[in-house]
Formats: structure tokens, sequence, C-alpha cells
């Protein structure tokens, strides 16, 4: 039976929320600077909520509860494991030196960087594109998985029709927002979800009781609570997927463009130990165990995509209409990152290939029009893949979406910190650490995970890039000393 | 007084290195370990310890960073 109601509150959030993305966009002035990154001028405010509400994805709401309750516990460990020793303190360093560049030199794109950093203008553009794209069509996919699994676990609205009506919401705010639109709804999608949780966090003891976890972990799913993975995959996985995530993350970098000064960066940077601990840690390890203690057997009610377990769950423990109040969290978790990634690809289509690749002579407006047009297409990509998900969401994104990341990420930060690497370095570096990736997950170890060494699944191609990177620019001759003058002054 | 940013760069470089060290050794530990602390398995405190120290890191090196000049 479908629950007007709960449906109500969702249909009256998202109007909201495009109205919140209309405001932004008739307050977006003219030309590509502000449209793309603001020229540069959020504040520590509103640097704080869009960066954390870019980051903090469906992953975090709902999909690392879910793993908790389905696959076990080492899955959160590596992940909350990276915060406080990788990604935190090195995004003081990495995100400012990012955003220190951006500044001086003007950057709209990520390619920027790299172009400035070493030369080979048109090919390294239109590399980044492939590479951005990849992993991007998946992370789409997974926000609309979790955002799908909302209605139809609490609603009773068909999964599928949940696919729908979201990307259809997608493909307006795509069309409407330039990042300034973004950042405004990020403000309020940051404050929903960061309040949300703590109401979350507070909320099941009150139901459950305060021993719940306790007798979770001594009851018949008490297994989840030990880890079985090798831990060969768990250390590979916490160096190689976290730091990259310290700014070297396509839709965030451009995110650190548009901030307006270092105190931004910093609130940004900490708005991730924030988003750690509630978002990483407490959230998930309540929530997956308060399923585990609730049904320790799978419930037998058919599900299209895992996640729907969390939503059910609420649905019944506290009616849904106040379980539709709490998943707006999600919605706003959801949405800002599918915003932050289409505003970030619009600009490589728009900036990197049609203007300084095709060099094609149409009017900005037109321009804007293609590069919107392609992102939606890259939307209805994703919207396709979320259709059937044949694992938690959580599993998508390690195994296909964070490989893709990493590999794009080592060569640009050795690029940065390192004054040896040349352009033949860093290039070969992507693509032999790109194709190694395709080919290892598709064609030679198609498996989990992907390799014979129990590793996790982008160990090989990101070392391999990293190799690359390293091997290739020693044995080629060191870029120019003005070139180099702008990067280690 | 001010720090110097390159030198607190340079600090928390040496801290990641040293925290990375330190967390290999622990992911060793919590796959191979029985132990539990008030009824709750480590690798729960773990979890949860991970989390504070993430925004612990967070607020600290705002304060630190925050007080540099170049």
């Amino acid at each position: 039976m479908v629950e007007i109601f709960s449906l109500t509150i969702l249909i009256a959030y998202i109007l909201l929320m495009l109205y919140a993305a209309y405001v932004g966009f008739r307050r977006t002035k003219a030309g590509r600077a502000e449209f793309f990154v603001a020229s540069g001028t959020l504040g520590v405010i509103a640097s704080f909520f869009t960066y954390v509400a870019t980051w903090v994805s469906a992953y975090a709401f709902i999909g690392l509860s879910t793993i908790l309750y389905t696959y076990g516990i080492e899955w959160q460990l590596f992940e909350v494991m990276t915060y406080p020793f990788i990604i935190v303190p090195l995004t003081f360093i990495i995100a400012h030196r990012v955003w220190s560049l951006a500044k001086k030199y003007k950057y709209i794109t990520p390619a920027d960087l790299i172009v400035h950093r070493i030369g080979l203008n048109i090919p390294v553009r239109i590399l980044y594109l492939i590479m951005a794209v990849y992993p991007f069509i998946f992370y789409m996919g997974i926000q609309l998985i979790g955002m799908s699994a909302i209605i139809s676990g609490i609603s009773g609205v068909p999964y599928h029709f949940g696919v729908i009506l979201f990307t259809i919401v997608a493909i307006i705010i795509i069309a409407l927002g330039g990042i300034r639109g973004v950042a405004y709804s990020d403000i309020l999608m940051g404050v929903t979800f960061l309040a949300l949780v703590v109401v979350t966090i507070i909320l099941l003891p009150l139901r459950l009781g305060t021993g719940y976890i306790a007798s979770a972990v001594e009851g018949p799913r008490g297994w989840i609570f030990k880890p079985s993975l090798p831990p060969q995959y768990v250390i590979s996985a916490l160096f190689l997927v976290g730091i990259p995530w310290a700014g070297l993350i396509p839709h965030l970098m451009t995110k650190l463009y548009a901030a307006q000064n270092d105190k931004a960066i910093y609130a940004s940077a900490l708005g991730i130990g924030v988003s750690g601990l509630l978002l990483y840690s407490l959230l998930p390890i309540f929530v997956g165990s308060a399923l585990a203690y609730y049904w320790p057997e799978l419930p037998k009610a058919a599900v299209t995509a895992r996640e729907e377990y969390v939503t059910m769950f609420f649905s019944q423990l506290i009616s849904p209409v106040f379980a539709m109040l709490l998943m707006l969290g999600l919605v706003a978790a959801a949405f800002s990152t599918i915003l932050g990634i289409a505003i970030t690809l619009t600009s490589i289509i728009h900036v990197d290939i049609l203007e300084k690749t095709l060099k094609l002579k149409l009017s900005e407006r037109t321009l804007d029009l293609i590069a919107r047009l392609l992102v939606i297409l890259v939307a209805l990509v994703g919207a396709y893949s979320a259709l059937s998900p044949g694992h938690p969401i959580v599993r998508i994104a390690i195994t296909l979406i964070w490989p893709g990341l990493s590999v794009i990420a080592f060569p640009i930060l050795i690029a940065l910190f390192w004054r040896r690497a040349n352009k033949w370095g860093v290039f070969l570096g992507h693509l032999i650490g790109f194709l190694s990736l395709i080919l290892f997950t598709y064609f030679i170890w198609p498996e989990w995970p992907n390799n014979p060494f129990y590793l996790w699944e982008g160990t090989l191609p990101t070392i391999i890039g990293i190799a690359v990177t390293f091997i290739v620019s020693l044995i080629t001759p060191p870029e120019p000393e003005e070139r180099l003058k702008e990067f280690f002054p | 007084m001010k720090l110097r940013r390159k030198s607190l760069e340079q600090a928390v470089t040496l801290y990641v290195f040293i925290g990375g060290f330190f967390q290999i050794l622990l992911i060793y530990f919590l796959f191979y370990s029985p132990y539990t602390f008030l009824g709750l398995p480590l690798t729960i405190w773990v979890i949860i310890m991970f989390g504070i120290f993430s925004l612990i890191n967070g607020v600290v090196l705002y304060i630190l960073f925050t007080h540099t000049e170049e």
C-alpha cells in the first residue's frame, strides 16, 4: 500500500530543494568562472557546508549501515580508519596546495591544474574526461539506489519508480545549477543531514534500549562484528583509497577552487572531521547494530536493493511518516553529491573538451547547453546502472568507483609535490593505470577482488600508475625550470 | 605567536606516517583478537574512537593552521 503522507513529505522536500537551486541559479552572474567555481568567492560557512554536503553521500548515510548488517564490520572499519590519520590531516596540506594554485592561476577544471603543471593540453584533457566519467557513472548510480530505497522501503512505491523520479529531479537540477546554486542548496542539505544524523543516534537507544548493541553482538547475527576479510585487503584499501580524498577527487577539487581564502579550506577539512565522527563512525554502528538486533535473520520481504532493509526498519520502528523525515537527510546527502559531480562534469566537457580541445566557436550559452545535455546522458547511464543493483552500494563504490578515483589522484599528487615529475611520467601514469584498471576488472581477473593476492580491487592499477609516473619521469628529461618555478617557488 | 606553515606541514606529514604505521599493526591485532571491552568487541570501540579522533584532529589542526604564517 502506498503511504501518501510520507510520500507528500518527500515531494515537499524535493520542491524546497528545487527552489533553493532556482534561487542560486537566479543569483549566478554571467561567466564561466562564476558559473563553475563561483569566481573563488565562497566564504567559510558556505565552503564548510558545500564541501561536507558533497563529501557525504548515500554511501555514508545508508550504505555503511547496510554493509555492516549484510556483510560485516570490516567494511566500515577501514572506512572510518582513513579519517583521523590520513584524510583529515592531509586535507590541510594537499587541499590547501590545490586551492592556492587554483586561486593564483584561476583554474576552472581539475585538468587545468595538470595541464599547467605538465603541458600536453589536448591529450591530458581528453584522458581526464574519460577517466572521470567511468567512476562518476557508478557514483551517480549509487546515489539513485540509496534514494530509491527510501521510496520503496517507506512509501511502498516500487523501487524502479523511485529511480525514475529521482533521475528526473536530478536532470532538472543539473539543468538549473551553477556552483552558486549548488552551494545554496548544499547549506540546506548539510544542515538537514547533520541534524538528522544526531536525531537518529539519540533516537535508537531510546526506542530499542541502551543495551541493544551488546544484544546484537551476542545474538545470532553476532558474526557480522568479527572481521573475516584478509587483513591485506583492508590495509591496501586504507592507504590507497584514503589519500586521494585529501583534495584530489575531481568533484571536490571544484569545491576547493570555489573557496575564497585558506580559512575556507581549513573549514572544509574540519567538516570532514565532523563527518568522520557522525556519519562514518557513529551512524553506521548505531543503525547497522539496530538492524542486527531487530532482524537477526534477513527479512523475508523481497527487496531490489539491500539498502531497503534500513528504510523498512525505520518505517516499522517509528512509523513511515517519521522514517521519511529522518531519511530526508539521505535525500539531501545523495542529491548534493550528484550535483557536485554534475557541475564538475559539465565544466570538464564545456571548458576542457568543447572550448580547449575542439575549439568550437559557439556562444557560451550553446556550449553550456551541449555540456549539460552530455552530463544528463551520463546521469541516465548512472540511472540505468541503478535499476538492478547486484551488490550493496558500499561494495559497488569500493569495487568500481574508488579504484577509478585513486588511479586519477596519485599521479597528480606526485606532480604536486615532486619537482622531477614530468609530462610523460604523469600522462603515462594516468593512461597505463587506467588501462590496467579496466583490464584487471573486466578481462584478466573479473572475479572479486580482481587480483590473485586478496588486495583491494584498485591496488594493482594504482601501484602500476604510481610506478609508471616515477620511472618514466626519471628516464625522460625534466620539465623546464620556468614551468617548475610556478609550482615550486 | 604564529607557526610557520611549512614546519607545521612537515610535522603533520610525520604524524601521518607514524599514525599509518600504527594503523597497520592495529588492523592485524583487531582481525585476530577475540577481546571485548564492556561487552562489545574491540572493533566497535576502535570505530567509535577513530570517529572521535577524526573530530579532535579536525578541530586541533583547524586551530593550528589558522594560526600559521607563510
